[in-house]
């Protein structure tokens, strides 16, 4: 499993992380960058758009307006008005006038476009003539009286173009312009209306090429309320008269606002960008719409493109990063199979980089530490050799003077012997208290060769390692010690000990002079308190053995585990001062330490520790 | 330490000769997994597609049909629709009379029972599932009366419309009118859609409207609702539309049909199970306001699509009584539920 901690892994990811960040970074900035423009830019077009479109429908419902107006003045209508009120006519005399208003009616449908139907109505809002004719036929009312575009014409006197409404010939909805046919005397004679064709009002402004498939920007209109009267893009709406009251820039245009909005459309359901006026006059609105992907096309191509760019620059940056990371790492990997060989001990090893820079220099500095380093370790190989032949001198020194000793010892003391015991009575009592205190000495001073023999012996003993379990031991020595001193108060405590690695044989010894110790120094004590126990760190274990007895004066503690030393006289505790010295050599042989801490007469505390492997 | 060395290198050695071996196993365990895989992920035979031609009355009836689409049902089912729109049931049904149309989803059960009564069951089409019923709680249609029309009286002399003179609208409003004792009255003919402007440019007093036109032209003000004539008097319960199938397309393609069916059925309980969900894809459906759909009201669409015969039987009652029918038409002559039975069985 690859780690993440590897620079080798690292690097790379780091390049490649650092390398993707900027990339999006970049594309983002580049994304909203574009946005913003392409949104200023639509906006601006589709502004272009609506008066475009405005112009489109205003010149498209002039030319319907004068078309009406015009026919309207024009003989064959008026002559019909005029014949039919000012004087009787015959019914072939009307029959002629009617073809005449006919053919006019034919015309203008066949050669404007402009209206699907035209009605000639009397004043009183009846129907005259209707074209087509079939249409005539389809009617479902023979007057219009009721319609409210009648009754504004009738009350303004002007022409008037209506609101959406349904078409009592057609049924479907129809916007109608009706303009007054006047009589000579100015009077209102009857009313000449065309049914503008709302199909090809929703055709104006598209280019006829342009299948409707294509439309993805399109203008729409509405009557006041808001029902749509043409679209460029559904003519579903115009013929269900869809209420797009409900588009926020629509209800914003029928209070009398003009102004562009991106707004989400209820109707379709779609976010769009939209710009929309109020129709000058008529109380109609006109919009023009793209919606919000068809203006964002170019982006999100563009996006898709900058996205793939994007993917491809990261694999490029992270092969680039894979290699240079090889690159930074290479040396580094020299570097640091140089530094293992030398950790191993190796200190003839160098490291070979000639590539020169930062790298090169650190294995340079490398090399000279490595040279100074076997420089080092040879002096201090030196010292050693002549340290321990020194010490191997000074031991052998130590074990043939003490051997040499005793003999010279013994003589002096079986003399003294044999000269108290054959002159017993005729030396006086004097002598025999100077012979007594030669044995004495002489006996004293073999105590403390035997010791320093026992010590020089385990300097020079080889240690039988083994684990060892510290309570078995400690048990051992408490009996032995307990048997040594009857008629003592003394109250043991102990915790269990963990197992050790060590010499058994030695740390019995360790306890037992610990141990003799507390007994003896306590001695003074009505009731002696012994507690074994230790404590546990990272390392190791330390063992401690803390007593209730005489202790000493801490600014003599570093005398302690001195060979010979003492800090009470022989006369008050006995003992040769050899001990605690030979607790320290043994605990130094594995690897431990050694203190003490003790208040006058107060108590002691003997620590030594031993490591835990 | 040589010893040594030389026993690591053997055992790299002979490391790397297990290494290779067992590569060379985990390879063609994988090439066989992969041929495994590939044999199982072959299709054995592409489902059959069925493309329908429907017929389309565009009215809160169809919601299902919009549902079916929109939900993926159709397509889960192997369906693809070729629409067609038409002004009503009626016309619907003439269309698969000629051929033209294959399915019908909203088809009134007026002009079903008109085309039974015509001798069109099962020869010409077989209505195979019930869509939707109406009862007071869920009202399927209303008159809708210009401002200056004050009662059910005001309406003699006057022309109203309905969408086909044969459909329910005109078989619920002239059972109405005759309760009302409203005579001479005109009917006229107009779309839907058109009804609520015709009634507010004052082209006719009233009009037979269904949602979602109904609630439409309550909103944008062309008239008021004068009283509603099916979830109201005369038919407070009725069942409103079938599903219809043209009789060649259901006997040639059963399996075509039973993929319908399945659609069908999926998006009935889809429907009934997210009303709110269902109103705005209607809306969506018919280019119309979601106020127009918050606001209108729901009719009661079949859990099943299984028909009520009693409602049928009853219903007739009435439209023989108003002249609709002229005699009543037994349940088996009416409907053929086998193949949705046959679907409901497979769900078991």
């Amino acid at each position: 499993m690859m780690r993440l901690t590897r620079l080798s892994i690292r690097l790379p990811l780091l390049i490649i992380v650092l390398a993707s960040l900027s990339i999006c970074v970049m594309i983002l900035l580049l994304f909203f960058t574009i946005r913003s423009t392409v949104l200023e830019t639509e906006t601006a077009a589709l502004a272009n758009s609506l008066k475009g479109y405005e112009r489109s429908i205003d010149f498209y419902l002039d030319e319907a307006r004068s078309v009406m107006e015009i026919t309207s003045q024009g003989k064959r209508i008026t002559d019909y008005h005029f014949g039919r009120t000012s004087v009787p006519v015959s019914a072939s005399r009307e029959g002629y006038m009617e073809t005449d208003v006919r053919e006019l009616a034919q015309s203008v449908l066949k050669n404007s476009r402009l209206f699907e139907y035209l009605v000639l109505l009397n004043a009183d809002g009846t129907i005259c003539i209707m074209a087509p004719r079939q249409l005539q036929q389809k009617l479902t009312r023979k007057e219009l009286a009721f319609t409210s575009w009648y009754k504004k014409l009738m009350e303004t006197g002007q022409t008037i173009t209506s609101d959406l409404h349904i078409s009592p010939a057609t049924q479907r909805p129809t916007v109608v312009i009706a303009t007054p046919v006047r009589s000579r005397n100015g009077k209102i004679a009857g009313i000449w209306v065309g049914g503008i064709n709302l199909d090809t009002l929703s055709q104006i402004g598209i280019p006829k090429s342009l299948p409707n498939a294509l439309i993805n920007r399109y203008g729409y209109i509405t009557d006041s309320r808001g029902l749509i009267i043409a679209h460029q893009g559904n003519l579903q709406y115009v013929k269900e008269q869809t209420d797009f009251n409900s588009v926020p820039a629509i209800k914003a245009a029928l209070s009398g606002k003009a102004g562009t909005m991106q707004q989400l459309c209820p109707i379709e359901g779609l976010e769009e960008l939209i710009a929309y006026t109020p129709l000058t006059g008529m109380g109609w609105t006109v919009a023009y719409v793209v919606p919000i992907k068809v203006a964002f096309a170019p982006i999100y191509t563009l996006m898709r493109y900058l996205v793939l760019i994007g993917l491809l620059a990261i694999i490029i940056m992270g092969i680039g990063g894979l290699a240079i990371a090889r690159q930074v790492i290479k040396p580094l990997e020299q570097l640091k199979n140089g530094a293992i060989t030398i950790g191993t001990g190796n200190l003839a090893q160098r490291i070979d980089m000639a590539s020169g820079g930062e790298v090169s220099e650190l294995a340079a500095e490398f090399n000279r530490m490595a040279e100074a380093l076997s420089d080092k370790e040879k002096q201090l190989f030196n010292y050693i050799r002549r340290l321990e032949n020194a010490n191997k001198e000074l031991e052998a020194f130590t074990y043939s003077v003490s051997h040499d000793l005793r003999a010279p010892l013994r003589h002096i003391n079986g003399y003294v012997e044999l000269l108290i015991r054959s002159s017993r009575n005729s030396l006086p009592e004097k002598g025999i208290h100077y012979l007594d205190s030669i044995a004495d000495s002489a006996r004293h001073m073999a105590a403390l060769i035997d010791d320093l023999l026992q010590f020089s012996r385990t300097g020079r003993q080889e240690m039988q390692r083994a684990d060892v379990d510290m309570n078995l031991i400690l048990q051992e020595v408490l009996q032995t010690t307990k048997h040594d001193n009857p008629g003592r108060t003394i109250e043991w405590s102990f915790a269990k000990l963990p197992p050790v690695y060590g010499d058994q044989a030695m740390l019995r010894q360790v306890w037992f002079n610990l141990l003799s110790n507390a007994v003896k120094f306590t001695r003074k004590k009505e009731k002696a308190i012994i507690y074994i126990g230790y404590r546990e760190d990272k390392m190791e274990y330390v063992f401690f053995v803390r007593d209730n007895g005489v202790g000493f004066d801490m600014q003599y503690a570093h005398k302690l585990f001195g060979i010979f030393q003492r800090l009470h006289s022989s006369g008050e505790f006995e003992g040769t001062g050899i001990g605690l010295a030979n607790v320290r050599r043994i605990i130094a042989k594995h690897g431990g330490r050694t203190w003490a801490e003790a208040v006058l007469d107060q108590g002691a505390v003997f620590y030594f520790t031993l490591l835990k492997n | 330490m040589d010893d040594l060395l030389k026993d690591i290198m053997a055992e790299n050695k002979q490391g790397g000769k297990v290494s290779k071996s067992k590569i060379s196993f985990n390879l063609i365990i994988a090439g066989l997994f992969a041929l495994v895989l590939m044999t199982a992920c072959t299709p054995s035979k592409p489902p059959q597609q069925f493309t329908l031609r429907i017929g389309l009355f565009p009215v809160l009836d169809t919601m299902p049909y919009y549902v079916m689409k929109e939900q993926g049902f159709a397509k889960k089912n192997h369906i693809q629709f070729v629409e067609t729109t038409y002004p009503g049931g009626d016309a619907v049904i003439e269309a698969m009379a000629a051929g033209k149309v294959d399915v019908g989803i909203s088809i009134g059960s007026v002009p079903v029972l008109s085309a039974a009564e015509r001798g069109m069951i099962p020869d010409t089409i077989i209505p195979v599932a019930a869509n939707d019923f109406a009862d007071p709680e869920h009202p399927g249609m209303a008159v809708l009366a210009a401002k200056s029309v004050t009662g059910w009286r005001d309406l003699a002399g006057q022309q109203i419309a309905v969408n086909a003179k044969n459909s329910i609208t005109s078989a619920a409003l002239i059972g109405r009118l005759k309760l009302e004792g409203v005579h001479n009255y005109t009917i006229v003919e107009i779309d839907f859609p058109n009804m609520g402007l015709a009634v507010a440019g004052g082209n006719i007093a009233a009009a037979g409207l269904m949602e979602p036109y109904l609630t439409q032209s309550l909103l944008r003000g062309d008239g008021k609702l004068l009283g509603w004539i099916i979830g109201g008097s005369p038919f407070e319960q009725f069942q409103y539309t079938m599903v219809v199938f043209r009789s060649e397309f259901y006997r040639s393609q059963p399996q075509a049909v039973r993929a319908f069916l399945r659609a069908y059925l999926q998006a009935l309980q889809w429907t009934n199970r997210n009303p709110d969900e269902s109103r705005l894809i209607l809306a969506r459906s018919l280019n119309l306001s979601p106020e127009v759909t918050r606001k209108m009201k729901l009719l009661r669409f079949s859990p099943d699509g299984r028909n009520d015969p009693t409602l049928l039987m009853g219903m007739q009652t009435l439209l023989i009584d108003i002249g609709m029918l002229k005699k009543r038409i037994p349940e088996n002559k009416l409907y053929d539920e086998t193949l949705l039975n046959e679907v409901h069985a497979e769900k078991r």
